[in-house]
């Protein structure tokens, strides 16, 4: 008898330190990567032979992150052949659309999207014994990240007494909002009358960030590449604290929009006037950005010539 | 204590194996097949014996294998002897062997059968003779080797492979190979134009003689020198042919090398991939074996 009200007692406390409340938001804008490109498996197959004469390559492709894909120049490209043994018979010199792929959403925040884009070689007959090449798919696409954060406010930080307070200013981390670019933290300098932040994004997500007016440079087929003024950028829309945009009070940027990063990360400033806020307050912290991104998958084949 | 023993020796298998794989990094040969032989050929060890009697049978066996990837169509081969001692019924002819294929794995084998027979060596006891055994025979090597194609060379774009050098020690199953070569990719007007420094070896013992006169080193005729040492030499980089400094090599020391390119400009727009540079040798080449034989006299 005393075991049974033990053991009751047991799992009442375990269902109710389980139970989460109804209604709970739960945060979709995480994770670090954008798009997620890989080949099917055994499309193609590791080994083609040359009187198959053609051969499909199929990449699954799939939306890890929080903002949706598949507009007009979002696309897919294969290269890595010599052409004149492997020849793409449709889309891989001008690319291959991504087809529309939502990203997370509060009502889907862990549920990626996926569909498949499909290739078609055609293989000539080989002069030698077997052609091994590594095919490389890549996809270039736009995107956007939004990191939301709650800051402080003070408007007088330094003030005499040991008054308490409803917030401290203070530094904040975000890690990643579900785009292969990331507001790392925000660090936060209330001074008398304006608040500094000082915000830094990196690159997390593996692949190569770009202005959004290059993406015909990305494929591997342009005539140019991304060269050193498109590489490495990304553009602040904008940073709004509570309602109020402060973007036009931002220094650190190029052209006052783009944000060139070295190393994959770099920082800027923007700051908010304090003198009419009253008293510390928490207010939320938006920061929208806006970029082009490549991310690439290579697979090993080998084109063996039957006699 | 035996735990510790066992880590220690999972350690060292490690090493080893890891030693082991870095020796022979050089796996791809350059060729499906492998080897520095064309045509292998031995006499047979009782045949001819080591001791005979004065006018007995000698019977000779020679065992010819093509171990190499070429086919060997009019070879000759010929029998030296020293006639005051033995007589045999023939002394030349032709020989044709096929050689390792995709369908055929292992190359032809024939064995080549003299009657001879020891004359009398007078009042001696006995005599030392020396046979030899020649095969001079037309070949052929090729070589396919992958090699990476790196149209934008300044590029920092992801690129599925890396312009370096290759080495092959393994041969491509033929006396003659390609040992190394050295690609270069010269950024010219909106493109690359691809060059190469191939290095070509002798690696077996016998003698390289130009196609059409190595039947002369069999059948004792004499050979130009002009044509002796020769290669005749031909480079293509996915079906199109090489402009090379020389058609035809000259491995008087060994070795020689060439400098080959590709007479179109690739364009940057294709990017990086990997393509087969087929390096193809045409040659005679011819081989001696010799064996000491004792002949006896039966008083």
């Amino acid at each position: 008898m005393r075991k049974i009200i033990l053991l009751l007692l047991f799992l009442a406390i375990f269902i109710s330190c389980t139970t989460t409340g109804p209604g709970e938001p739960t945060s979709f804008r995480t994770g670090s990567q954008g798009v997620y490109i890989n080949f099917v498996t055994n499309q193609p197959p590791l080994k083609i032979y040359d009187d198959e004469s053609r051969a499909s390559v199929l990449i699954e492709v799939q939306n890890l992150g929080a903002y949706s894909v598949g507009k007009q120049l979002d696309k897919i490209y294969l290269s890595g052949f010599d052409h004149n043994i492997v020849q793409p018979l449709d889309g891989a010199f001008n690319g291959k659309q991504i087809p529309n792929l939502e990203g997370k959403t509060a009502y889907t925040p862990t549920t990626s999207s996926r569909d498949f884009v499909e290739f078609v070689l055609s293989i000539n007959p080989l002069s030698v014994s077997k052609y091994p090449f590594k095919t490389l798919a890549t996809a270039c696409y736009g995107y956007q990240t939004i990191a939301e954060t709650i800051v402080c406010i003070d408007p007088n930080p330094f003030t005499r007494g040991v008054e308490k307070k409803a917030c401290i200013p203070a530094s904040v981390g975000l890690g990643t909002q579900g785009g292969p670019i990331a507001v790392g933290n925000v660090n936060v300098d209330a001074r008398k009358g304006k608040t500094v932040f000082t915000i830094r994004v990196s690159n997390v997500g593996g692949g190569d960030v770009f202005r959004r007016d290059a993406m015909p440079q990305c494929s591997p087929y342009a005539q140019k590449e991304l060269d050193f003024n498109e590489l490495d950028f990304v553009e602040v829309t904008d940073v709004i604290v509570g309602v109020e945009s402060i973007k036009p009070t931002c220094k650190g940027l190029i052209n006052n929009n783009f944000l060139r990063l070295q190393g994959g990360s770099a920082s800027f400033n923007c700051e908010v006037n304090t003198m009419n806020a009253g008293s510390e307050q928490v207010r939320p912290l938006i920061v929208k950005l806006d970029y082009a991104y490549r991310t690439t998958a290579f697979r090993d084949v080998e084109i063996v010539h039957v006699p | 204590m035996s735990r510790i023993f066992s880590s220690k020796k999972s350690v060292f298998l490690t090493i080893l194996f890891l030693f082991v794989l870095s020796c022979t990094s050089d796996i791809f040969s350059g060729s499906e097949f492998t080897g520095s032989k064309g045509l292998n050929f031995y006499f047979d060890n009782n045949a001819p014996p080591a001791y005979v009697y004065e006018e007995s049978a000698v019977p000779i066996r020679i065992f010819v294998e093509n171990t190499g990837a070429s086919n060997v169509v009019n070879g000759v081969y010929s029998l030296g002897i020293e006639e005051q001692y033995i007589k045999v019924d023939k002394k030349t002819d032709t020989i044709n062997l096929k050689g390792k294929s995709l369908e055929r794995p292992y190359g032809d084998q024939t064995q080549i059968i003299v009657e001879g027979k020891a004359k009398s060596v007078g009042s001696q006891e006995g005599i030392n003779s020396v046979l030899s055994f020649s095969l001079c025979y037309p070949y052929e090597t090729k070589a396919n080797i992958i090699t990476c194609i790196d149209s934008n060379p300044s590029s920092k774009e992801k690129k599925v492979c890396t312009v370096n050098p290759q080495s092959f020690s393994a041969g491509q199953a033929a006396p003659i190979g390609v040992t190394n070569i050295v690609p270069r990719m010269i950024i010219e007007k909106n493109g690359v134009r691809p060059q190469y420094i191939i290095t070509i070896k002798n690696l077996d013992k016998g003698e390289i003689i130009s196609s059409d006169y190595v039947n002369y080193f069999c059948t004792g005729k004499s050979i130009p020198t002009e044509q002796q040492n020769v290669i005749d030499v031909e480079v293509s980089l996915s079906d199109e042919k090489l402009v090379c400094n020389k058609n035809k090599l000259n491995l008087k020391d060994g070795s020689d090398e060439l400098f080959c390119e590709l007479q179109r400009i690739i364009p940057s727009v294709e990017g990086s991939y990997n393509s087969p540079l087929t390096v193809k040798l045409s040659y005679g080449y011819a081989q001696t074996i010799t064996k000491k034989i004792r002949i006896e006299s039966k008083n």
